[in-house]
């Protein structure tokens, strides 16, 4: 493991989606507390959290009813007509443990009924109510993760949940599961395993907030007084907003138009508590920008085509969609057509928008039962909802969600009836592709709580869940060793990116969009195991450092995610670019998945003698990379570039172990009844690999697939 | 089996195929080399990053006929030998390579073609390679034996260098049409005349705008 204070050099440069990792070689604010990141920008960054306009009252006071006092929403008050801060009370404030107070906003500015304190926008009038305890009951509190998040790359990853933040496992107070720790206890990294997480500058945000996020940011107001570091904070509302048409995979048409930077001539409407330390003067955070840098971070389309290719947009943006939060109507030139423009560059948003207007037009005729499609996809979802337990494999739980979808898409492609918007002005690719999306939308987004727990009571019930969890301890506490690999193994700060990337996936609902992000989190692997000494890796060096990266990252429901993806994913995508990612997902886990039983629980004499041998014969890999280390304390063959045997699981449970599930992995191998497992001593492992003592290794089983040792 | 022709989407031109190439061997035989090699990869920004050389395309045309071809790299370690199946399921071919100087990384390659015939039988085009012919003084795998070999189990083999560029695109040419005659029969036993057709576009070298799937980032052209 590399020591997490390594200093980034530029080949890990922290700007993920940036082809050119030595374009923005920037100073790094020091990390790992999370005074790093201001109230204001917590504030900020976690609007899709607290800022809940489409709320309504009963929802506020279900989420409120949970959390500790001080906690609060906002939303819009239909019967009010505007916006309504609503406060968590002490419990002993009975009767009523919710206030609400309606905000009242103005030209001159924001502030709470019956006050006079004025703020420039919500956002201060927020902050200084965190910190100020004169006017409220209780002072505004943020919650918990939100507080102790101690990088704005933490805090984006919250954004992303929304509204679900407040239901997630990372809000959680105690785990409603007991044996699944908590999504992301990634608020702060498990001590020792992951180190320092690095803040990240705003230019990374790369998909961070709702649409709507800067609704209501007035780009005027003023914070000089009270230490506000203004700048600061502005600059990072720059980068958010230009961030704001951009996503990884689609570059804005062009830069948004810059916040103007004047400040002279608003005078400043903040008012502090006296006696209060400097209620905003907590930014501790600066934005490096150099001159001539570009705000905008580097659209990473440039370098990931075969995403665009997967129509994702924006993972962040699609599946954000018709969540909760408010929005802005977004500009719809924010995908670029794959195709090749066949005319000027206006013709862009001619193309552009009805690709919008059709999955409007598709979502909106799902949710109304009126129509065929809308009663044929409410049917399918009560249907669904309502299903009994008798799935006995992923393959079988989510294949006929797959049937449908593909069914309803060849439907809707060729019903006339259906007035689509100008769909001629699409290729057929991308109706295609707009029509798939949609449809997660409408299908997959209100199914994906339900699909996720019952993968999951798969999972539990044959115990490879609780196996991964316990393996990918295992793994971490072997370290490097657990798999040699010839490529630089990446550093926690590395680590921490994927699992950003790969937290994200776990949030997602749509197979288009979870790959996308699956791919975003490849490359920060690739691009973490720097330069390949031929130029390129290939699977013998990626699936290695993968494997000890998932390993790191402890999430084992990437088991369930995967499976899911795999079932859900457009067919005809198995086969590109995203399906390979996928299935070294698939691999990967199921390596982990198995790991236990590579492990000589002690080591016996013989494997003594082969592990010495195996460190002379190091087998392709250059003496001193990182599996040197046996760490002899631990009675494990850590580094062996082979399998050790598992005396205690042999072929017996090898055959349990495939009988018990016949169908299980989902992947539909051969479904022809080819899985018969056949047992037989391995006769084929290479001398190099193999120490002379070894046993053949029990193989990966991984539920369906087949026992290689065989002799076929 | 991953249906050859179908594809997804309609292509502008005439026939379109996708095929899904396995490349299986042990870790040191130079199958990201070789593969490497034929895709230009380092003149490839199509996929998610040059750094990588685990997933590659190549679009090719044959007499008309259009084919991507996606080529899915393996761990060759031991201990990763019962991945396998997770990668070469609905394989339309596989490309197992051995290194000419070690005899044991041609024991692995039997073992791979045992597997897969048994797994996905005859519809899998099997390419056996012998590769680093430029090391042919170290040879210890002989050329009668590797020959027969494979043809004992109806497979083909090649002699190639990734080193000196010698016969690998002899290699993936023959494979493409083998697996296009497969996809054929194939076919015609379903008694599914065509799954794709359109309007001309035959004889075109590039293919530029392809149904989206198929295309992943394939960029590299030959003829």
């Amino acid at each position: 493991m590399e020591p997490p204070d390594q200093p980034d050099g530029l080949g890990r440069d922290p700007v993920y989606d940036v082809p050119d990792p030595h374009a923005f070689p920037q100073p790094r604010p020091a990390r790992g507390s999370p005074n790093n990141v201001s109230l204001l920008d917590r504030l900020l960054l976690t609007q899709s959290v607290w800022l809940q306009l489409s709320l309504n009252s009963a929802t506020a006071l279900h989420i409120l009813q949970r959390e500790p006092p001080g906690t609060f929403l906002v939303r819009q008050s239909n019967t009010r007509r505007r916006r309504v801060l609503c406060l968590r009370l002490l419990d002993d404030l009975a009767p009523a443990f919710v206030a609400s107070y309606c905000l009242q906003e103005r030209a001159a500015g924001v502030s709470l009924e019956g006050s006079s304190w004025s703020f420039p926008d919500l956002l201060h009038l927020v902050a200084s109510y965190c910190l100020s305890r004169e006017v409220l009951p209780v002072a505004l509190r943020l919650p918990q993760p939100i507080q102790q998040a101690v990088s704005h790359k933490e805090l984006e990853a919250i954004s992303h949940l929304g509204l679900e933040f407040w239901s997630s496992s990372l809000n959680a107070k105690d785990p409603p599961e007991p044996p699944e720790p908590p999504l992301c206890g990634d608020a702060a990294p498990a001590a020792g395993q992951l180190g320092a997480i690095p803040t990240r500058s705003p230019r990374e945000l790369d998909c961070g907030l709702g649409n709507g996020a800067l609704g209501f940011l007035n780009p005027l107001f003023q914070g000089r007084d009270g230490g506000l570091r203004r700048d600061d904070f502005k600059r990072s509302i720059k980068v958010r907003v230009s961030t704001e048409t951009s996503s990884p995979l689609s570059p804005p048409p062009k830069p948004p138009p810059p916040i103007p930077s004047s400040q002279t001539g608003m005078p400043s409407t903040l008012r502090r508590e006296p006696g209060q330390n400097s209620p905003l003067s907590m930014s501790g955070y600066r934005v490096p920008q150099r001159a001539g840098e570009p705000l905008n971070p580097k659209p990473a389309g440039v370098s990931l085509p075969s995403l665009q290719e997967l129509d994702s947009g924006s993972p962040s943006g699609s599946e954000s969609e018709g969540g909760g939060g408010p929005r802005a109507p977004s500009p719809p030139a924010q995908r670029r057509p794959r195709a090749p423009l066949r005319s000027m560059s206006d013709a862009v948003l001619a193309v552009l928008a009805p690709e919008k207007q059709l999955a409007r037009a598709v979502e909106g005729l799902a949710r109304d039962r009126s129509t065929r499609l809308g009663a044929s996809v409410q049917d399918f979802l009560t249907l669904v909802r309502g299903g009994g337990g008798e799935w006995q494999s992923s393959h079988e739980l989510l294949s006929p969600v797959r049937t449908f979808l593909t069914h309803t898409k060849t439907q809707l492609l060729q019903s006339p009836a259906l007035e689509l918007p100008s769909p001629t002005l699409l290729p057929d690719h991308r109706l295609d592709a707009v029509l798939e999306r949609a449809l997660h939308r409408c299908v997959l987004k209100p199914l994906k709580p339900v699909l996720a727990s019952r993968l999951r009571r798969l999972r539990v019930a044959d115990g490879s869940l609780g196996q991964l969890r316990e393996n990918l301890r295992l793994v971490r506490e072997q370290g490097p060793g657990a798999f040699p690999a010839r490529a630089t193994l990446p550093s926690p700060h590395d680590t921490q990116r994927a699992r950003r990337k790969l937290l994200q996936l776990l949030r997602a609902y749509s197979p288009s969009t979870q790959v996308t992000l699956l791919l975003q989190a490849c490359k920060g692997v690739y691009r973490a195991m720097g330069a390949a000494p031929d130029g390129s890796y290939g699977a013998d060096e990626f699936l290695p450092v993968l494997s000890f990266i998932l390993a790191q990252c402890d999430l084992p429901q990437l088991l369930m995610e995967a499976e899911y993806m795999m079932e859900l994913m457009e067919p005809s995508q198995l086969l590109g670019e995203g399906g390979y990612y996928l299935t070294t997902l698939q691999a990967s886990l199921a390596l982990l998945g198995h790991f236990h039983e590579e492990e000589p629980r002690e080591l016996r004499p013989d494997v003594q003698r082969s592990l010495s041998w195996r460190h002379q014969s190091p087998s392709g890999r250059p003496p001193g990379s990182p599996c040197q280390d046996p760490q002899p304390e631990k009675t494990q063959a850590p580094c062996s570039g082979c399998h050790s045997t598992t005396p205690a699981l042999g072929a017996q449970g090898t055959a349990e172990q495939l009988r018990g599930h016949p169908t299980d992995n989902s992947l539909p191998l051969h479904p022809e009844g080819q899985r018969q497992p056949q047992e037989h001593p391995d006769q084929h492992r290479h001398p190099r690999e193999m120490g002379p003592g070894l046993r053949p290794p029990h193989r990966l089983l991984r539920e369906g697939a087949i026992d290689l040792d065989e002799p076929l | 089996m991953a249906a050859a022709a179908a594809g997804s989407g309609a292509g502008g031109g005439g026939r379109s195929f996708s095929f899904k190439v396995v490349l299986l061997g042990e870790g040191c035989v130079g199958k990201t080399s070789l593969v490497l090699r034929y895709c230009e990869n380092k003149f490839n920004d199509k996929h998610i990053t040059t750094l990588q050389a685990s997933f590659l395309t190549k679009k090719l045309n044959i007499g008309g006929k259009r084919v991507n071809l996606a080529i899915w790299d393996t761990a060759g370690q031991e201990r990763f030998h019962a991945l396998g199946p997770i990668y070469y399921r609905d394989s339309n071919g596989a490309i197992l390579v051995y290194d000419i100087t070690d005899e044991d990384s041609f024991q692995k390659v039997k073992n791979w073609v045992k597997e897969l015939r048994k797994m996905l039988g005859n519809e899998i085009c099997l390419c056996i390679v012998g590769n680093k012919i430029d090391l042919e003084k170290e040879r210890h795998v002989s050329v009668q034996e590797a020959e027969t070999y494979a043809e004992s189990v109806g497979a083909k083999h090649y002699h190639t260098s990734a080193k000196q560029n010698k016969g690998i695109e002899e290699l993936f040419l023959d494979l493409c049409k083998r697996m296009i005659e497969t996809a054929q029969v194939d076919e015609r036993a379903r008694g599914n005349g065509s799954s794709q057709s359109g309007t001309g576009r035959r004889g075109v070298q590039i293919i530029d705008d392809e149904p989206q799937a198929q295309s992943s980032g394939g960029c590299c052209s030959s003829g």
